[in-house]
């Protein structure tokens, strides 16, 4: 079966998804939406920017991940051996396709976006681009020490007041930031419970992962909306032969999973704060120093590959489940972080006798992870097979 | 390929690094004495005061290269299921003691430190190199790579005297903080105190050092043709720089500006046939060295300048040593940076360019090293504009596996021709 009828077969008609789907697919909508309406839009790049300080000013966040388009205006400067949205971001704010954006902030937790913060200044200092939306590095640090903890502070505490400055409005520091706080903390509630759905099999992994993307683009109001309803209406779905884990690149498309599910196999979670890991550590609200607690939830508990010591706990814990057949492991090319801890993590499943999946096809070819998955599921399968046929 | 070297210096350097790690390796294994494993970036400076000897990774993985062994290393890497795209610059340490060669370890081996030590600029090393520090069962301490908003376009203006400028206060105050811990550690490590004095003579030193840098650069820019070729200029450089601050540092740099000052006043050059002027982009193209010289009497074609020579005086000499640990810091936090990412990169690169008389750049596009390929495709558009051709080699710094040398030379000579 080819990549394109696994996808024509992901059931899409479930009225609960249709905001998701939409959400998915205009990625950008939403803040499209705001902006004609008047509204402040600051972009952003990652999962690590405090979205709740942006909300506070009354502004509309909007997180770049574009994941296909037109390269023409980026090829000759980005190699095309960057990451995808690098490439992507790049040439979206060199054609002018971000210029609705009142600011674009780029935090420093991953490698390939503190490249890309370069490149775009580059970009403009040379006259590629003209310097629209201005750009903000956010010095998020992610070594656990006490230093980078009093240092981020601080950078949390500028971006805060130059957000404050943007929105021109004035405002209660720690009524609007808790309120913020409290806000995103009941779609954390919510994403918490969609993704204990799953352990149940009341929900299809893909619509879990599709649901949990999908409200990072669009409006909080309306993604908490439409999780309500999503998690109101849940109800048993079809059992799968198989129970994965995914661990690896952060994934935000469904096209692993719907090709896993075609191979007979469900994810329980993912490793990443796309999936399974979305929501899973509410911020306290604070009387004094609410940005200092919002600073801390996303140095300390949001999943981050430039973390330090790398913590590796969430994949210990549930690879160890008895729910938990294997993992896949999801390591794109040209991905040369995850992989650092692939021989270890294999010992790991070893040790508690699980199965493992090793996918290095390119996101853009669907075809080949489909045909790397098949090949190694039905080696799996096979020998599942033939254990339950041999006699006790 | 190997050619003799022109310069009687550059076997002293290649003996001294000889000798020095076998040394190094009877301290370790006959006396017990501590010695780190650590990054290229890091503040070697801050071990030198305190007497533990340094290996740094990227020249073992030099050396590794140099002998022909990446191959069998990064196979047996795969073969421990590290996949393909990993990076391989900083990992080849790794390999060298996951990986037994049986015998045909270089120079016997890397012995276990007492730690090792990297800035986290890219994000596989804390992995690298937590890895490494749990086998050997060493500490491993990571610094933080702080980026910045501050991008100087001209630092090269502002490193030696201005350098606070360079730099955001807070970084400067977080790269001191970090310094003072590693500090400590060192104390525990070698039993001694750190003396601010020590590190202000010792940096004052490593002024010096590359002091006589900036004459070889100046020679080597001004003269009618280059005096050295660039891979004896890189191996006298690199050897002095992994010694900094010795006395065998400054006179070996002394040692070396004297034989490149007699050549030129001699009218001597690296290659007398020389035409056309090259300049190398990127890090050494460390397992084939042979190629700086490959063009040169088919198109007279001589590369003249890499990075490493002038990018001594440029980024290390400070002056105004009040604070030495805080002008120690506004080197290291943005070290790696300056080299290789925009703005920083291009703007200096055009600019020695011009001053190198530059006719053409050949720059190293390391797939297998990503974030150390990324943004140099900026420094080929820059280099470009200013109207100096460019060409890429898609090649690895120390994994030659892929490393096609004719078809590479057959490129090469066809730019040579049609662009120059």
């Amino acid at each position: 079966m080819s990549m394109s009828e696994v996808m024509s077969t992901v059931d899409s008609t479930k009225a609960p998804m249709l905001p998701f789907e939409n959400a998915c697919a205009n990625r950008m909508s939403h803040a499209i939406q705001a902006k004609a309406a008047g509204q402040k839009v600051i972009g952003f790049v990652g999962n690590t920017v405090p979205v709740e300080l942006i909300l506070a000013t009354g502004m509309m966040p909007c997180r770049l991940a574009p994941i296909e388009g037109d390269l023409s205006a980026s090829d000759q400067y980005v190699e095309s051996f960057a990451d995808p949205d690098v490439r992507q971001v790049f040439q979206m704010y060199r054609t002018g396709k971000l210029d609705m954006l009142d600011m674009l902030i780029i935090p420093r937790s991953s490698e390939a976006h503190h490249k890309l913060y370069l490149m775009l200044r580059e970009a403009n200092r040379v006259g590629l681009a003209h310097g629209k939306p201005p750009l903000f590095l956010y010095e998020i640090l992610h070594t656990q020490r006490e230093s980078s903890r009093f240092y981020g502070v601080q950078r949390t505490q500028e971006l805060w007041q130059v957000l404050r400055q943007l929105s021109g409005e004035s405002l209660a520091e720690v009524a609007s930031v808790n309120h913020a706080i409290r806000l995103k903390n009941t779609q954390r509630g919510l994403l918490r419970q969609l993704h204990q759905l799953r352990w149940q099999y009341k929900i299809s992994s893909i619509d879990a992962l599709q649901a949990s993307v999908a409200v990072q683009f669009m409006t909080l109001v309306e993604g908490t909306r439409a999780l309500e309803a999503l998690v109101a209406q849940a109800s048993p779905v079809k059992e799968l032969g198989l129970n994965f884990l995914v661990r690896g690149v952060p994934n935000d498309q469904i096209k692993l999973h719907a090709a896993l599910a075609q191979l007979n196999v469900n994810v329980l979670a993912e490793d990443d704060d796309w999936g399974a890991r979305a929501g899973l550590f509410p911020i306290v609200e604070d009387d004094f120093n609410p940005i200092e607690k919002v600073f801390e939830h996303y140095w300390r508990d949001v999943p981050c590959g430039r973390k330090f010591p790398v913590d590796d706990s969430w994949f210990l814990d549930q690879v160890q489940k008895s729910e938990v057949d294997g993992v896949v492991f999801y390591l794109p090319e040209p991905e040369d972080v995850y992989g650092w801890s692939y021989p270890a993590d294999l010992k790991v499943c070893r040790q508690h006798g699980k199965q493992s999946v090793l996918v290095r096809a390119p996101s853009n070819n669907p075809q080949a992870m489909m045909d790397q998955l098949k090949s190694q599921l039905d080696v799996i399968q096979a020998v599942r097979s033939s254990a339950n046929q041999a006699p006790r | 390929m190997s050619r003799e070297k022109q310069l009687a210096c550059t076997s002293q350097a290649a003996q001294k690094q000889k000798t020095w790690f076998a040394e190094l390796r009877q301290d370790v294994f006959e006396l017990q004495k501590p010695y780190a494993i650590i990054n290229a970036d890091t503040p070697h400076d801050l071990f030198h005061v305190m007497g533990i000897p340094v290996v740094t990774n990227q020249w073992w993985a030099a050396v590794v290269a140099a002998k022909g062994l990446s191959s069998d290393y990064l196979d047996g890497m795969s073969s421990l299921g590290f996949h393909k795209d990993l990076c391989r610059y900083c990992s080849i340490g790794l390999a060298t003691n996951l990986i037994d060669l049986e015998g045909r370890t270089p120079w016997g081996g890397l012995p276990t430190p007492a730690l090792l030590c990297a800035r986290l600029t890219c994000d596989c090393m804390q992995r690298i190199f937590q890895q490494w520090a749990d086998h050997l069962g060493s500490d491993f301490i990571a610094l933080e790579a702080p980026g910045s908003q501050k991008l100087p376009e001209n630092w090269w203006e502002l490193s030696r005297h201005r350098w606070e400028e360079l730099s955001e206060p807070y970084r400067l105050d977080l790269a001191v903080t970090e310094l003072k811990d590693l500090i400590g550690r060192l104390e525990e490590i070698s039993g001694k105190a750190f003396s601010e004095e020590a590190l202000r003579a010792f940096l004052t030193k490593v002024n010096q050092q590359e002091e006589y840098f900036q004459e070889v650069r100046e020679m080597i820019a001004t003269a009618p043709q280059c005096p050295v070729r660039v891979e004896e200029q890189i191996s006298n450089v690199m050897a002095t720089q992994w010694h900094r601050g010795s006395d065998w540092a400054l006179n070996h740099a002394r040692l070396f500006r004297d034989e490149i000052k007699a050549r030129v006043d001699s009218g001597v050059a690296a290659f007398s046939g020389e035409k056309k002027r090259l300049m190398w982009v990127g890090a050494g193209l460390w397992h084939d060295m042979s190629f700086y010289s490959a063009f040169e009497e088919s198109h007279g074609a001589v590369f003249v300048w890499s990075m490493y020579l002038p990018f001594g005086p440029d980024w290390y000499i400070r002056y105004g040593l009040d604070d030495p640990l805080r002008a120690l810091a506004s080197r290291v936090v943005t070290m790696n940076e300056v080299l290789h990412n925009p703005p920083y990169a291009p703007s200096w690169i055009v600019n020695e360019a011009k001053r190198n008389r530059i006719d053409a750049a050949v720059i190293l596009l390391p797939k297998g090293s990503r974030p150390a390929a990324a943004g140099k495709l900026m420094i080929a558009s820059a280099l470009e504009k200013a109207g100096i051709p460019t060409y890429l080699i898609e090649s690895d710094m120390v994994d030659g596996r892929q490393w096609d040398r004719a078809s590479v030379h057959t490129n090469m000579k066809q730019f040579l021709e049609e662009r120059l």
